[in-house]
C-alpha cells in the first residue's frame, strides 16, 4: 500500500526528506484560509439550501400538523394525521409492508448484480464500450409509459416469462394479476435496471490503482483473496454510497409502481408504494396535510436506517485519503 | 503569485457560472411571447390527446381571429397528469383562466371557492338559449351556475357484433336482462373454447353501479348531498356480479384486474372479452383498434324498462375564481360552447355539444364512429334518463375505493357483506 | 485475472508464476464474451420487444405477444417524426435537450464545489450540514413540490425553465454532492499536503490537484444528470405552460391517452426515438470513464 502512495506522490515521501518542514508539522494542517475558503466552496450550496430546500422542508413538516386541502388555507389539527396513520388507516400499514419487502429483495439484488457485472466488465478488452453501454442500456428506459407496457406484457399469463417458466415446470401464470406476485414484477423492474450501480461502481473500480494488483499477484494471492483484501477494501467508499443511496431510492419508489399499475398500486394494493400511496393522498384525495405528515414519518425511517449504515461504516468502510 | 492564481481560478469558476445563469436566464425570456401592449392574454387548460390538440389549436386561432386583442395560450395534459398539475396551480394562486374539472370533483372544486359564479354571464357574454335545461345542471351547484361541460357523451355497451353472431348469441338491444346476458355468455365462452367472455367485468366501476342504481330508480348522491341507497344495495350489485363472474359471462379475477378505463389495457381491445360498458365516445377509438365493423353500440342491460342512460357530462369548464380577465374568459367559453365555426372544427372530439343547434347542424356531415354515437343517441334518446346530481366534496377517492373493494372480493380477500359494508362507510364518510 | 500481463511486463515485475499460454487467453476470452452475450440476451430482450412493436401496426401490438412483427411497418415513426399535436418532434428534442445540457453543466459545477467543501474542508458545523444535505434526499419531493412551487410563483419564474435548472446550479442534488464527497476522500490526502508545501492555497489544490482526479465521478455526474434530467416528468409537468416548451416526456405522455387507442405504436416509436439520444451521449461518455488513479495525472 506505501509503496503504491510512495510513488505517486512526486515530492518528498512521508517521513523526511528534503527541507524539515514536514516533519515538524501534523498530518493535517487546516489554516483559516481553509475555514473562509470553504464558504466560499459552500456558496452555491448554501444559496439553494437556504432559497429551495429548507423553507419547503419546513413548510412540509408544518403542513403534517394541519388539514390542507390545497384550495383554502391549511388548518391546524395537532397529531391527528399521525394518529390516523398509525392507528386507522390500513392502507397505510399495508403500503409499508409493500414497501418493505421491496427493500429487502431488491436492493441486495440490484447491487450483487450491479457489483458482479462491473467486475466482468473491468477489464481492459476490446469493445468493452460496447458491453458497458449494452448493460446500462435497461436503465436509459427509466420509469417511461413504455417499458410499462412491455412489462406488463411480458408478465401476463401466457407471457413470455410464464412461457419460459413452464418450460421448467414452473406454471406460475400472469404474475401481474396476481396480488401475491405482482410485487415481484416491479423487484425484477428495478433490477433490471442495475445499470446506474454498475457505472458508479466501474468508476470506483477504475480508481483501484494496477499496481495494487499487480503486487498481489506477485504476493501469489488467488482471485477470491484478491478481491478481499484490494477490490473491497479500495471500494468500499463506492459500495457504502451505492448501499446507502439505493436503500433510500427504493424507499421512496414511485415511478416504476406508477406507471405499472396505472396508478393505482394494484392489484388489490400488492404493489401500492409508500410513494405512491403519498401521492395518491396529496393528489387525488387533496389531503395534502396527510401526505406531508407520512412523508416526514419516511424520513425517520430512512434518517434511522443510514444512520445504522453510516454507523456501522466505521468498522467496514476504508477512505484511502482519510489515513 | 499564489494567491492571484488562486483568486484567478475562483475568477473562472465564478464567471463560468454567471455565464452559465445568463444562458438560462436568457433562454427563458426568449420563449416566452412578449406580450403587446394591451393585449389580453387568457389561460387555458385542458385534458386529452394530441388529436384533440390540434383540433383545439385550430379553433382558438378561429377564436383570436374573430376577438382581436385577446390571445388565448394553452396547456394540456393527459388526464392523470392535469389532475395534479391543476390542483398544484390552484395552491398556489395561480389558476389559469378557463380550465377542466373532472366530473367527481366539480361540487369540490366550486364549494371550496375555486371557480367563478357565472350568473352574471347568463344570457349574455354566455347564450344559453340553446343548451338543455338538464345539461346546464351538470355545472350547477347549489343552484349557481359554475360552469359548463364542453361536451356530452353517453354510457353504452360497446360490443363486438361479429363475435356475438359467431357464437349464435342474441345481440343487446334495448331490451336485454341482465339474465339474457348469462346466456349469451355461456354461448360466447362455448364458441370461443373458454377464452373470451362476453363482457369486462362491470364490478368494480362505480359508473356503472350508478347506472344499475338507477334502473331501481335509486341514485347514488341526491341532489341535497345524501345517500340514495342502502349497503344492502351494495351487497345485491356485488352478488349480481359474482353471478355473472361463476357463469363466465364475464372476464375473470386475473384478466379483470389487468383491465383499467384505458384504452391499452381494454378487455374488447385485447379480444378477452366481446363487450365492455364505456362512455360513448370511445367508440371511434375502439373500431381505430377493432376495425369499425366489429364495433356496435348498444344500452346496458336492464332488469327494468329504465335504461338509466344519461346525457352526462364529460368535464366542466369553469373560470377561474380569481381570474385577472373573467368578462373576456366568459366569450371565450361562450365561443367554445355556442359557436358554430368552433363546433365545425370540434365536431365530437369532446362529446356531443351542448348547444342543440350545432348538433343539428352537425349529424348530417357524421360519418364512421361518430355517426354511429348519434345514431344510438337518436335511436334511444326517448329513453333517456336525466344525469345524476354532482357527487360531493370528498368523494374524489370514491372510485378507487369503489375498485379496491370489488378487487377484494374478487381474489378472495373479503367477502361480499364485509367489503359492502366497509365501502358503504366510506360513501357515508362524503356525506358527513 | 484482473491485471493484463501487458501491465506486470511495464512494470518490469519479474513473476516466478508461469506465464499463463496464449492458447488459454484466448479460451478465457472466448467464454467471458459467451458469459456477457448471454446475461445480455436475457436483459435486452424487453429493450428488443419494444424496438420490435415500434415496427408494428396497431392492431397488432396488443396481440402479439414475440418482438417479432406479423407486419412490419415505418408507420409509426412517420407519425412521431410529425410531433404531438401543435408540437413538431425537434421541437419537443431541442427542449429536452437544453434543460439537460443546463442541468449537467449545473451539476458538475455546483456539486464538485460542495463535494470538495465537505470531503476536505473543516468548518463549523460541518457535521450538521453534511447530515442535513443527506436528509434532503430522504424526503418524497411530492410533499415539497407545492411549497416549492409557490416559492418560485413568488419569483415569477412559472412557465419559465428556471425552476427546473435554477436548483442545479445551487448544488441541490445532494446524490452527486454525497457521490463526488466519497471519490474525494479516496482521493490520498498526501497529495493535498504536497500542494500546501508548494504554496497552494485551497482553490488551488481543487482546481490542479483534486478536480483531475476526480474525474470518474465528474463523468458519472455528467452521465446520471443528462439521463435523469432527460427522463424526468413531474417537475416538467407543473413548471411548463406553453406546450412549446414541453419537453420529449411530457410529448410521449400525451400519445398515451386513455381516450384514444391508435396512438400505441407511435408512442413506442417515439420512446425509442428519445432513447437514442441517451444511448449515443451515455456512449460517448462512458469511455472516460476508463481513467481512473491509475492513468490519469498522478506519475509526473
Amino acid at each position: 500500500m506505501t509503496t503504491a502512495r510512495g510513488t505517486a506522490a512526486a515530492p518528498a515521501p512521508r517521513g523526511g526528506g528534503a527541507g524539515g518542514r514536514r516533519a515538524a508539522a501534523p498530518a493535517r494542517r487546516i489554516g483559516p484560509r481553509y475555514q473562509n475558503a470553504a464558504w466560499v466552496f459552500l456558496s452555491p450550496w448554501i444559496m439553494g439550501a437556504g432559497l429551495l430546500t429548507i423553507g419547503p422542508m419546513i413548510a412540509s413538516l408544518i403542513l403534517s400538523f394541519t388539514d390542507y386541502d390545497l384550495f383554502g388555507a391549511p388548518t391546524f389539527i395537532g397529531f391527528d394525521n399521525y394518529a390516523r396513520m398509525f392507528v386507522e388507516d390500513e392502507r397505510f400499514w399495508g403500503a409499508v409492508t409493500v414497501t418493505l419487502n421491496y427493500v429487502l429483495v431488491a436492493v441486495p439484488l440490484k447491487l450483487a448484480l450491479a457489483l458482479g457485472v462491473a467486475m466482468l466488465l473491468n477489464r481492459p478488452r476490446r469493445a468493452q464500450g460496447f458491453y458497458r453501454s449494452a448493460f446500462y442500456a435497461p436503465s436509459l428506459l427509466g420509469g417511461s409509459v413504455a417499458v410499462a407496457l412491455v412489462w406488463r406484457t411480458l408478465f401476463t399469463r401466457d407471457g413470455t416469462v410464464d412461457n419460459t417458466l413452464s418450460l421448467f415446470g414452473l406454471d406460475l401464470g400472469g404474475w401481474i394479476s396476481n396480488p401475491s406476485m405482482a410485487l415481484y414484477v416491479l423487484v425484477t423492474l428495478a433490477v433490471w435496471q442495475f445499470g446506474a450501480p454498475m457505472v458508479i461502481f466501474l468508476a470506483g473500480l477504475k480508481q483501484v490503482p494496477a499496481e495494487l494488483y499487480d503486487a498481489a499477484s506477485v504476493d501469489g494471492a488467488g482471485r477470491w483473496r484478491t478481491f478481499w483484501s484490494v477490490t473491497w477494501p479500495l471500494l468500499s467508499p463506492v459500495i457504502f454510497f451505492n448501499l446507502v443511496l439505493e436503500m433510500i431510492g427504493a424507499f421512496q419508489a414511485f415511478t416504476s409502481a406508477y406507471v405499472v399499475s396505472g396508478g393505482r398500486g394494484g392489484p388489490v394494493d400488492s404493489t401500492l408504494f409508500y410513494t405512491l400511496y403519498l401521492y395518491d393522498r396529496a393528489f387525488t384525495a387533496f389531503e395534502m396535510g396527510y401526505a406531508s405528515a407520512m412523508a416526514w414519518f419516511l424520513l425517520v425511517v430512512i434518517g434511522i436506517i443510514t444512520l445504522l449504515i453510516f454507523r456501522s461504516s466505521q468498522s467496514w468502510v476504508h477512505y484511502a485519503g482519510d489515513e | 503569485m499564489i494567491h492571484s492564481t488562486s483568486r484567478r481560478a475562483l475568477r473562472v469558476v465564478g464567471a463560468a457560472t454567471v455565464a452559465a445563469l445568463a444562458v438560462t436566464l436568457a433562454s427563458c425570456s426568449g420563449g416566452s411571447s412578449g406580450s403587446d401592449g394591451g393585449d389580453i392574454e387568457l389561460t387555458f387548460q385542458w385534458w386529452g390527446n394530441d388529436e384533440r390538440a390540434v383540433l383545439t389549436e385550430e379553433a382558438i386561432d378561429l377564436f383570436e381571429q374573430n376577438n382581436p386583442g385577446i390571445t388565448v395560450s394553452t396547456s394540456f395534459a393527459t388526464i392523470d397528469s392535469y389532475i395534479p398539475k391543476l390542483a398544484t396551480q390552484i395552491a398556489s394562486n395561480s389558476a389559469p383562466d378557463l380550465f377542466l374539472i373532472p366530473m367527481e370533483s366539480v361540487k369540490e372544486y366550486a364549494e371550496k371557492g375555486a371557480t367563478l359564479d357565472l350568473a352574471a354571464y347568463l344570457g349574455d357574454e354566455i347564450e344559453i338559449d340553446e343548451i338543455s335545461e338538464a345539461t346546464q345542471k351538470i355545472g350547477e351547484v347549489g343552484g349557481t351556475t359554475y360552469g359548463f361541460t364542453l361536451g356530452t357523451a353517453t354510457s353504452a355497451w360497446i360490443y363486438n357484433p361479429t363475435v356475438w353472431e359467431d357464437a349464435g348469441a342474441t345481440e343487446p338491444s334495448g331490451d336485454f336482462s341482465w339474465d339474457d346476458l348469462i346466456d349469451a355468455g355461456e354461448k360466447i365462452r362455448a364458441a370461443t373454447d373458454g377464452e373470451v367472455a362476453a363482457l369486462s367485468d362491470p364490478g368494480g366501476y362505480i359508473a356503472w353501479f350508478a347506472t344499475w342504481l338507477n334502473q331501481q330508480g335509486k341514485i347514488g348522491w341526491t341532489e341535497d348531498g345524501a345517500l340514495g341507497f342502502e349497503a344492502s344495495d351494495l351487497e345485491a350489485w356485488f352478488e349480481l356480479m359474482e353471478r355473472l363472474r361463476e357463469s363466465g359471462a364475464t372476464t375473470d379475477p386475473e384478466t379483470t384486474t389487468t383491465i383499467d378505463q384505458s384504452m391499452q389495457n381494454s378487455g374488447l381491445a385485447r379480444g378477452a372479452s366481446a363487450g365492455e360498458f364505456a362512455a360513448a365516445s370511445l367508440t371511434g377509438a375502439y373500431a381505430d383498434t377493432l376495425g369499425a365493423e366489429n364495433v356496435a353500440l348498444a344500452p346496458l342491460p336492464s332488469d327494468s324498462d329504465v335504461l338509466a342512460i344519461s346525457m352526462a357530462g364529460t368535464n366542466v369548464a369553469a373560470i377561474a375564481a380569481n381570474s385577472e380577465h373573467p368578462d373576456e374568459t366568459a366569450t371565450f367559453l361562450n365561443f367554445l360552447i355556442n359557436d358554430p365555426d368552433a363546433a365545425e372544427i370540434l365536431g365530437l372530439t369532446r362529446g356531443i355539444p351542448i348547444n342543440q343547434a350545432n348538433y343539428e347542424a352537425l349529424i348530417p356531415e357524421l360519418d364512421g364512429a361518430d355517426k354511429a354515437v348519434a345514431d344510438f343517441v337518436t335511436t334511444y334518446q326517448e329513453r333517456f334518463s336525466e344525469p345524476d346530481p354532482l357527487a360531493p366534496p370528498g368523494a374524489t377517492t370514491i372510485p378507487a375505493d369503489f375498485t379496491l373493494a370489488y378487487e377484494s372480493i374478487i381474489f378472495g380477500q373479503a367477502s361480499i357483506d364485509d367489503a359492502a359494508a366497509s365501502l358503504y362507510e366510506k360513501f357515508e364518510a362524503t356525506v358527513q | 485475472m484482473t491485471v493484463s500481463t501487458d501491465t506486470a511486463i511495464a512494470i518490469g515485475i519479474a513473476s516466478d508464476r508461469p506465464r499463463r499460454p496464449p492458447r488459454r487467453r484466448t479460451i478465457g476470452s472466448v467464454v467471458w464474451h459467451v458469459v456477457c452475450l448471454a446475461l445480455l440476451a436475457g436483459l435486452l430482450y424487453p429493450v428488443i420487444w419494444l424496438l420490435g412493436s415500434s415496427f408494428k401496426p396497431g392492431t397488432e401490438i396488443l396481440a402479439n405477444a414475440s418482438p417479432i412483427p406479423w407486419e412490419t411497418t415505418f408507420d409509426n415513426y412517420g407519425v412521431a417524426l410529425r410531433g404531438v399535436g401543435p408540437l413538431s418532434l425537434w421541437q419537443l428534442f431541442a427542449n429536452s435537450m437544453s434543460i439537460s445540457v443546463l442541468t449537467v453543466i449545473g451539476n458538475v459545477f455546483s456539486c464538485a464545489l460542495a463535494a470538495f467543501a465537505f470531503a476536505r474542508l473543516k468548518f463549523r458545523a460541518r457535521g450538521f450540514l453534511f447530515g442535513f444535505m443527506i436528509m434532503t434526499i430522504m424526503l418524497p419531493m411530492h410533499v415539497v413540490l407545492i411549497p416549492q412551487f409557490i416559492i418560485f410563483h413568488k419569483l415569477g419564474m412559472i412557465g419559465t425553465i428556471l425552476p427546473l435548472v435554477l436548483p442545479k446550479f445551487l448544488a441541490t442534488e445532494a446524490f452527486f454532492v454525497f457521490l463526488m464527497m466519497q471519490f474525494i476522500r479516496g482521493i490520498p490526502r498526501e497529495l493535498d499536503e504536497a500542494a500546501l508545501i508548494d504554496g497552494a492555497g485551497p482553490f488551488r489544490t481543487f482546481w490542479s490537484i483534486i478536480l483531475p482526479l476526480m474525474r470518474p465521478s465528474l463523468v458519472t455526474t455528467t452521465i446520471f444528470s443528462f439521463i435523469w434530467s432527460w427522463d424526468d416528468f413531474f417537475p416538467q409537468l407543473i413548471y411548463l405552460q406553453d406546450p412549446n416548451t414541453y419537453t420529449l416526456q411530457l410529448g410521449l405522455r400525451l400519445f398515451v391517452d386513455q381516450t384514444s387507442a391508435s396512438s400505441f405504436g407511435p408512442m413506442f416509436a417515439m420512446s425509442v426515438l428519445a432513447i437514442l439520444p441517451v444511448v449515443i451521449f451515455f456512449a460517448v461518455f462512458q469511455r472516460y470513464l476508463v481513467d481512473g488513479m491509475a492513468t490519469s495525472g498522478l506519475k509526473g
